[in-house]
């Protein structure tokens, strides 16, 4: 387990609300009135098994989809089922985002990528933006790899990179989607002890979805855990009660890799 | 927490303090890089300190700034030091960690003149390395398909065909219409001034059918045919089809690149033809309704200019126009590299190359052509 678990830091304020969130797609609502509360300075994690809606709540929580019931409270700037541009916009100057495929731009180089949002967002000198764009590879131990293709890195750099360019302008809050997913373990755990230092150092709220036990463990301080068939969350709280004291048995399947009992179909 | 940042200066000694105050972050940092660049060139101190007591918040921004601020005093002689610098700051100028990072941003190496004659020149090797030996192997290819040809693979060609042939069939036709309407107006006064209007049916057998049609129609092909099979085969590879392919033990060149080429050098002729009929007939209806021209001696007129050799000529250009785009389409695809960008660069390539390699074949054969007399 690293060193950044749990962080008894957490809990100075309420960074994020969801209430009553309702969201899906076509004629399907994937969620239904979901609520929770992330805190500054904590890495939140959003779980379960594939197809329960975590992606579908990543998304609406960075805008991406839109909301059908319910609001989403971010450093005071809210989203609700009204389109509100301006809203959106200061959500997010706050936030960076970390997808699932390290989403860089290929054209650019490396340096380039966490380049690219200072010029385009802030007024910074480009003296200070290559200083920032050196900082950002140093603290994801990626120094040198500045004039790097995305095409060239490998799937564990890439993520790193991803992690750099998501961190660019220093926002409060980052989003992780499946941030160690397809990483052999050593190279995942680095992501997750890169995540640690962003918050520890950086004082950065991170959330993150994922599905894999071993990220869950070493950084998340809470967490809530969604499943299909509730469209909702079925647990939530601190990772060791949600896995030693719960009864549900379909979060005790979840940790301990098996299948849940069903009724008889017969 | 206090949403500001002062700069307090004071001095003492040959020695200036810099006091920061309030919040060092992104939003602030350009701001006071101004600030200090105007503060370097109101003074020149030997001794420089930053004092970061009273600093509420820093990022990344602010330590860049601070980093910055570090490489101009190192370059203009100037001791600087800092005091009471935050934790996440002192992370990142320790002196370690500059040294570990190659103290600050390093100058950029500018190549000389022939170290950047050479490095262009690699490319251009490196590009025409792979042009012959992808048309060494095309050229095997051929030659194991004309040995066996239950080899071709037919399903692919006929689809090939379709796709290039009778899909254009339309486009073609009614470019090259227009184009007979074009030649006979532009044509018009000059034949009314020598009273000889019928003479526009040469104008339009010459130009249209010899000339027009062939480029024409091969430049269509290029945009419609060459550029889709760059994108098709480029997209294949960065899906990565081709290394599949490749592991299952395909033929490349045989199972992508031959069909398609086949396909566009042998639907190009019969295409040139119906483009040079269509042209004729655009001129036919133009003189008919402007110059009044009966259809019979019009038609009367072509038969005296059309040749068998202007018919011929047109279907040799238009296998080597095929070839030529379809060999260009196919060799750009392959070249995709696995970026996004790669695919539309390629496409892009591949219609302006083959462009260009269309009018350059169509050069030497006005020079052989009029040289055989044809």
């Amino acid at each position: 387990m690293l060193d950044g678990y749990p962080n008894e830091d957490a809990g100075r304020g309420e960074l994020i609300r969801v209430e009553n969130l309702t969201v899906g797609y076509g004629e399907t609502n994937i969620l239904e009135d979901v609520s929770f509360s992330v805190y500054e300075g904590e890495i939140f994690a959003i779980l379960g098994p594939s197809g329960c809606g975590k992606s579908t709540l990543f998304h609406a929580m960075i805008g991406l989809l839109p909301i059908r019931k319910g609001r989403i409270i971010i450093g005071g700037e809210e989203l609700g089922p009204e389109e509100r541009v301006d809203s959106l916009h200061r959500i997010r100057h706050q936030i960076g985002v970390l997808f699932q495929s390290g989403a860089l731009l290929d054209w650019l180089s490396v340096g380039e990528n966490i380049a690219f949002p200072l010029r385009e967002s802030t007024d910074l000198p480009e003296e200070i933006i290559q200083h920032i764009v050196q900082l950002k590879l140093e603290l994801v131990r990626l120094e040198g790899c500045s004039e790097i293709k995305p095409a060239e890195l490998s799937g564990g750099m890439t993520r790193r990179a991803g992690l750099a360019a998501g961190m660019a302008r220093d926002p409060r809050i980052l989003f992780c989607d499946e941030p160690t997913f397809g990483l052999d373990p050593n190279t995942a755990m680095e992501i997750d002890e890169l995540l640690i230092e962003m918050r520890d150092f950086l004082k950065v709220t991170i959330v993150v979805v994922t599905h894999v036990v071993p990220t869950l463990e070493n950084i998340a301080t809470r967490c809530i855990m969604l499943d299909r068939e509730a469209k909702g969350v079925i647990a939530s709280g601190r990772l060791d009660s949600l896995k030693n004291d719960t009864s549900d048995q379909r979060v005790q399947a979840f940790f301990q890799r098996r299948i849940p009992e069903r009724q008889s179909q017969v | 927490m206090a949403n500001f940042f002062t700069l307090h200066i004071e001095r003492s000694d040959g020695e200036v303090v810099l006091y920061f105050q309030g919040q060092l972050d992104r939003d602030r940092s350009g701001e006071i890089w101004e600030d200090l660049l105007s503060f370097f060139q109101r003074e020149n101190p030997s001794k420089l300190v930053c004092d970061l007591g009273q600093v509420d918040r820093i990022d990344t921004a602010g330590i860049a700034l601070l980093r910055s601020l570090e490489q101009r005093c190192a370059r203009y002689g100037i001791e600087l030091s800092f005091r009471r610098l935050p934790e996440i700051a002192h992370r990142f100028l320790q002196e370690e960690q500059r040294q570990r990072s190659g103290q600050g941003i390093a100058e950029e190496i500018q190549p000389g003149w022939i170290t950047s004659l050479g490095m262009w020149n690699k490319g251009r090797f490196n590009a025409a390395f792979d042009l012959i030996r992808f048309l060494g192997e095309f050229i095997a290819a051929c030659a194991r398909v004309l040995r066996r040809p239950k080899e071709l693979r037919s399903w692919e060609f006929l689809e090939h065909l379709k796709e290039v042939g009778i899909n254009a069939v339309l486009i073609i036709c009614l470019l090259n219409a227009m184009t007979g309407l074009i030649v006979v107006f532009q044509g018009m006064s000059l034949a009314r001034s020598f009273g000889a209007t019928i003479y526009v049916a040469d104008m339009v057998v010459r130009s249209v059918a010899g000339q027009m049609a062939p480029v024409l129609t091969a430049i269509i092909i290029s945009g419609r045919s060459g550029a889709a099979f760059a994108a098709n085969i480029g997209t294949m590879k960065i899906r990565q089809e081709v290394d599949i392919l490749s592991v299952l033990n395909f033929n490349i060149i045989e199972f992508l690149v031959l069909p398609r080429v086949l396909a566009v050098a042998v639907a190009t002729p019969f295409l040139i033809m119906l483009a040079d009929t269509f042209g004729i007939l655009g001129g036919m209806v133009t003189s008919r309704l402007v110059l009044d021209i009966p259809l019979q001696s019009y038609l009367a007129e072509v038969q005296n200019t059309l040749d068998t050799s202007t018919i011929f000529s047109g279907l040799i250009r238009g296998v080597i126009f095929g070839a030529i785009i379809g060999l260009t389409g196919c060799f750009q695809g392959l070249r995709t590299e696995h970026t996004a960008n790669s695919v539309g660069v390629r496409a892009t390539s591949a219609t302006v190359s083959s462009i260009i390699l269309i009018i350059l074949a169509d050069t030497i054969f006005a020079v052989l052509f009029n040289a055989f007399g044809w």
